[in-house]
């Protein structure tokens, strides 16, 4: 083996000029940290608000399979933002009126970046609050750091009820849509009116959604003559089809078939199995998966059936019968302006427009500036005018432990359409 | 070893860690919190590339140990009270011995087979996440907000979360590194190589395999609680087969079989999406698709391996060898000496 | 038939349909990997691609048969292109490098489906009338039948294919050893386009046979892939008819097991293809239908 040299002199400053300037990096790094201020972004009296403007922030899944929701969310939420700052801006009580910013992130469906969203839009952008969320677990994340940051976490676009329902243990958090339980209840009353002795077959998905949709569907139809049927079929999202399930359900030949499937290709291969089987109960499908050329055509589901319910609290856009309803053609047009890569046929195009003008009457009802001022409008805010809900819902956010839209209407669908079901 | 490289190298290594040392004092907890979260996934890229890096097997079911370990802090501290050093060694031991259960049928199986029984265990974690719900919080998930500062330190919980989980994480690599430096290192290597020759020298091919993927899972599960220590939640997301693609993509592109990659790795898996959603948000899975198969066009070796070659070009040229065998000038790599390029 | 009995024939008459929409995809995974050695988890998408490029034609006027026929065109051409421009260079590397250069792929492919077309559901216009079958009270629609028909008959060509024409031949003298073949003047490059161009097509036509079913987007095969992949790993990767009666065994069991086995129940329904497997697979690794093989050291 070859002796090992001493280095040579010329070796050795040089290895130690490369010493040198690794420490004064080193030092030069050093500074500019501790150069960097801790802010916490809530030093700042009114965060978020200036004399001239109000900065929001916004944390949807932009990337990933769900893109399409979240983007349609996002498209929503600008769309009407960007109509009022056109407009001149939020006029507030202060007498000044103020453009809104909005700042956008990506999650990618994850609840880890979704908290990290929520700090960044806090700490390193000072937004004055995080309004219309998309995603349960997403957001359920973020529920404990708005609480810590003392930071409004507004109109969360989630069916859970847990957003809504402490408002004394979570009073920085609040939903907005009707709960999937409210849904299910909704959904109830169709069956229970039929009234005769029933069973109702039971598909849903296998999550808290589907869990909170049954349970709100059981609470509808207590102590009347309708009896869910023994096993409950289940199916995760990504599944290929539920055909299994349905044979299954049909089996059971029950009159009813609450199939409560939030995935439109998994509700088209539902209805078509039945229809396939021969099995024509009465079908009730929750309000994402009604739709007359998303669903029921393709499946043939509008021939077949004799009677499908569903539930609804917004103007569906696609709808021909609110082709001339002046809401539904401002948001046309104002997607079709400001939001055009998004989908505004999603119904995550309405919830965002529609949980961005809530918040906008917030802000015109603030008492002051400061993140507590607006959390006390939201906790009051009624608000019976808010665009693309429809006619007889409004927003009442101080009724505690129940999200702001806390109704949904039943509708049939009859001649190619649905109409609402007036309550008898 | 030419002392002034060692020197220098070590050098480089307090200055790292004085800048990380200061680093939280004077950053947004946002700040904070993103480094602990690039050192907890290069915990769990550091487990996988122990299995699928060193002892060549592939394991597509990182995440399902990473969520374990997770679901062990959520609901061993948060739920039954239990002191966070114990909820810290179950997230790694149970991992582990699962590791150690599921490599009983895994050390018998090759390539295609070890994919769908590796890929088998995210899905049915989660399924059995979602079965468990009471315990689990179901697919709305469960808060587990476990770190806390103490009040001698006088730090913000951002900041001591921070130093937690580095130490951690400094720890579980240096552990690492000693393990493949020493025998197992070379050990895995040779059953990477050729499995029929490490068998025929002695070296007992399954009970090295099972230690790899049990060593696997238990750091997996180990960077699962330290997710939970820095995030304060879990869920079923947090165990998705796409979590574990991400991790293998990842640790290929930081650097396979190699300590510093998988440090690597964990940064891209924190900071490539967020680039590329400055981009633009909705084509991030081109760009990631894309910016993979770069990497792997120009380095398959991974990021970590193309740095140390241009590394150690810059020192033979500046020592005044030129081009020509590396002499003795050439420091030796810290690392197992076969490459995994070429195949069998 | 009794009630029980009927509801037992469904559902296997049901995992048979579902079977074949895994093996139309596994078929394609086969070839893939019998051509070139690489398990490619972009095959899915691939496919998707191509089902797109057959529902922009149909959009733009042909006919449904000829859009398909263009779309396996495309998906000639697709595949060797693939295989020549980017797989080529990772087919020497470790299976992991290769494994991990298909989902770089398949990620870049999906960005691209969803850049050009969109996200939103396409209904794609059955190749089969629709129309159901009924046979002692058990139902079975046209599609389902017409896919299981088409399949059979692919592994048919395929078997002829392989085993009776120079072609086949060659491709399987280019699989087994590339290195002999080359020096035997085959030209293995063009040789392993062929190969992919080949699994390429068929997975064109698995992707436009289960469209009209699962409606049209980029994330249509997703969930198909893990079934294909079982099914193709189960039948021992080697053999085309390996991979589809793998996946016809996948679809029924998973459907009686779900259905039965109160244990199993829906939610864990995908454990079953998995473990059984991996069950098949620690007694007999070569899987139901390949071959033994012999590492020569």
């Amino acid at each position: 083996m070859r002796q090992r040299n001493r280095p040579t002199r010329a070796c050795e400053r040089r290895e130690r000029s490369k010493f040198l300037v690794l420490v004064t990096v080193t030092a030069v790094i050093g500074l500019a940290l501790a150069g960097c201020g801790r802010d916490e972004g809530g030093t700042q009296a009114t965060p978020g608000i200036t004399d001239t403007a109000i900065k929001i922030g916004i944390s949807v899944p932009l990337s990933g399979p769900v893109s399409d929701a979240g983007t349609a969310q996002l498209g929503g939420a600008k769309a009407y933002y960007e109509a009022i700052n056109a407009a001149g801006g939020v006029k507030m009580r202060d007498g000044k009126t103020r453009k809104i910013e909005l700042t956008s992130y990506d999650d990618g469906y994850e609840p880890g970046r979704s908290v990290q969203n929520f700090r960044r839009l806090v700490q390193q952008d000072g937004a004055l609050a995080v309004v219309g969320g998309l995603g349960t677990a997403q957001n359920a994340a973020v529920v404990p750091v708005a609480k810590e940051l003392g930071v409004p976490q507004v109109f969360v676009a989630s069916g859970a009820s847990l957003f809504s329902a402490k408002p004394t243990d979570n009073p920085w958090t609040i939903g907005w849509q009707p709960t999937y339980e409210a849904e299910g209840e909704a959904l109830a009353e169709a069956a229970v009116a039929l009234n005769r002795p029933v069973t109702v077959a039971v598909i849903r998905q296998n999550d808290d959604l589907g869990n909170a949709f049954l349970n709100g569907f059981n609470k509808g139809i207590e102590g009347s003559q309708v009896k869910v049927a023994g096993t409950i079929q289940t199916y995760e999202a990504a599944d290929t089809t539920v055909d299994s399930q349905i044979t299954n359900l049909a089996a059971t030949r029950a009159e009813v078939l609450l199939s409560a499937v939030a995935v439109v290709r998994l509700q088209i291969s539902a209805l078509t199995k039945a229809r396939e089987l021969g099995w024509k109960p009465v079908v009730l499908l929750p309000g994402f998966t009604q739709g007359f050329s998303t669903v029921l055509k393709p499946s043939g589901a509008d021939t077949y059936f004799d009677q499908i319910y569903s539930t609804g609290f917004v103007k569906i856009p696609s709808d021909p019968q609110w082709s001339s309803d002046p809401a539904v053609v401002e948001f046309t047009s104002r997607m079709k302006q400001y939001s055009p890569q998004a989908n505004a046929n999603l119904p995550n195009a309405v919830w965002g427009y529609a949980t961005a003008a809530t918040f906008v009457r917030a802000l015109e009802t603030m008492n002051g500036l400061t993140r507590q001022d607006l959390m006390n409008a939201v906790r009051a805010l009624k608000a019976d005018d808010i665009p693309m809900l429809l006619p007889g819902l409004g927003v009442d956010a101080s009724a505690a432990g129940k999200s702001p839209v806390n109704a949904t209407r039943l509708f049939k669908f009859a001649d190619g359409r649905y109409s609402q079901v007036q309550p008898s | 070893m030419n002392h002034p490289r060692r020197r220098l190298r070590l050098a480089a290594l307090a200055a790292g860690i004085v800048v990380l040392a200061i680093l939280p004092l004077n950053s947004t907890a946002y700040t904070n919190y993103q480094i602990a979260l690039v050192a907890t996934y290069a915990v769990a890229i550091l487990g996988l590339n122990l299995v699928s890096g060193y002892a060549g097997q592939i394991s597509l079911g990182q995440s399902a140990f990473f969520g374990l370990g997770g679901y062990c802090a959520a609901i061993a501290t948060a739920r039954a009270g239990w002191p966070l050093p114990a909820s810290f060694l179950l997230a790694c031991v149970l991992p582990a011995a699962v590791g150690l259960l599921v490599a009983i049928p895994a050390v018998r199986l090759r390539g295609h087979g070890l994919a769908i029984f590796t890929l088998a265990l995210p899905l049915i974690g989660v399924a059995l996440a979602k079965r468990f719900n009471g315990l689990t919080g179901g697919t709305e998930g469960r808060v587990a907000q476990i770190a806390r500062a103490p009040a001698w330190t006088g730090l913000d919980t951002d900041q001591w979360t921070y130093y937690v989980v580095l130490a951690i994480a400094g720890a579980l690599f240096l552990l690492a590194r000693n393990m493949v430096t020493g025998r197992l290192g070379r050990a895995l290597a040779t059953i990477r190589e050729n499995e029929v020759v490490a068998v025929s020298m002695g070296i007992s091919a399954r009970r090295y395999k099972g230690l790899a993927f049990s060593l696997a899972a238990g750091y997996g599960g180990a960077a699962g609680w330290l997710y939970v220590y820095t995030i304060g939640f879990v869920s079923p997301v947090e165990m998705e087969f796409l979590l574990s693609i991400n991790l293998l993509a990842m640790m290929i592109v930081g650097g396979m079989g190699s300590v510093l990659g998988s440090l690597l790795g964990g940064v891209l898996y924190v900071y490539v999406p967020i680039v590329a959603g400055t981009v633009d948000p909705v084509r991030t899975t081109l760009l990631y698709g894309a910016i993979l198969l770069l990497v792997l066009f120009t380095a398959p070796g991974g990021i970590a391996r193309a740095l140390r070659r241009t590394g150690d070009r810059l020192g033979d040229s500046r020592a005044g060898r030129g081009p020509g065998p590396p002499g003795p000038g050439a420091a030796p790599r810290a690392e197992p000496a076969a490459s995994p390029l070429p195949r069998t | 038939m009794e009630g029980a009995a009927v509801r037992a024939v469904q559902q296997i008459v049901d995992g048979l349909a579902t079977g074949s929409i895994y093996g139309a995809l596994a078929l394609a995974l086969v070839l893939a990997h019998r051509a070139t050695g690489v398990v490619n988890f972009a095959q899915g998408q691939m496919a998707v691609v191509s089902t797109f490029v057959a529902w922009s034609l149909t959009r733009g006027g042909l006919g449904v048969i000829v859009a398909v026929a263009g779309a396996i065109a495309f998906s000639l051409v697709f595949g060797a292109a693939v295989e020549r421009l980017v797989m080529r260079r990772f087919e020497r590397e470790t299976p992991l490098i290769a494994v991990v250069a298909t989902v770089g792929l398949l990620l870049l492919l999906n960005g691209l489906s969803s850049l050009i077309w969109g996200y939103d559901l396409k209904a794609f216009p059955p190749v089969f009338s629709g129309g159901t079958l009924r046979a002692g009270g058990a139902a079975v629609s046209v599609t389902a039948l017409g896919t299981f028909l088409v399949l059979v008959a692919v592994v048919l060509v395929l078997y002829v294919l392989m085993m009776r024409t120079r072609l086949g031949l060659a491709l399987r003298a280019v699989a087994d050893n590339p290195d002999s073949s080359a020096l035997s003047g085959l030209p293995v490059g063009n040789l392993l386009m062929v190969g992919w161009g080949l699994a390429a097509g068929l997975g064109a036509i698995a992707g436009c046979l289960v469209a009209p079913k699962l409606y049209l987007d980029p994330n249509m095969l997703a969930g198909v892939l893990v079934y294909a992949l079982a099914a193709a790993v189960l039948g021992g990767f080697d053999s085309p008819l390996g991979a589809v009666v793998a996946a016809w065994i996948i679809g029924v069991s998973e459907n009686l097991a779900a259905t039965y086995i109160d244990l199993i129940g829906n939610d864990l329904r995908i454990s079953v293809p998995l473990l059984l497997t991996v069950l098949v697979l620690l007694l007999r690794p070569q899987g139901l239908f390949g071959r033994r093989e012999v590492v020569r050291v």
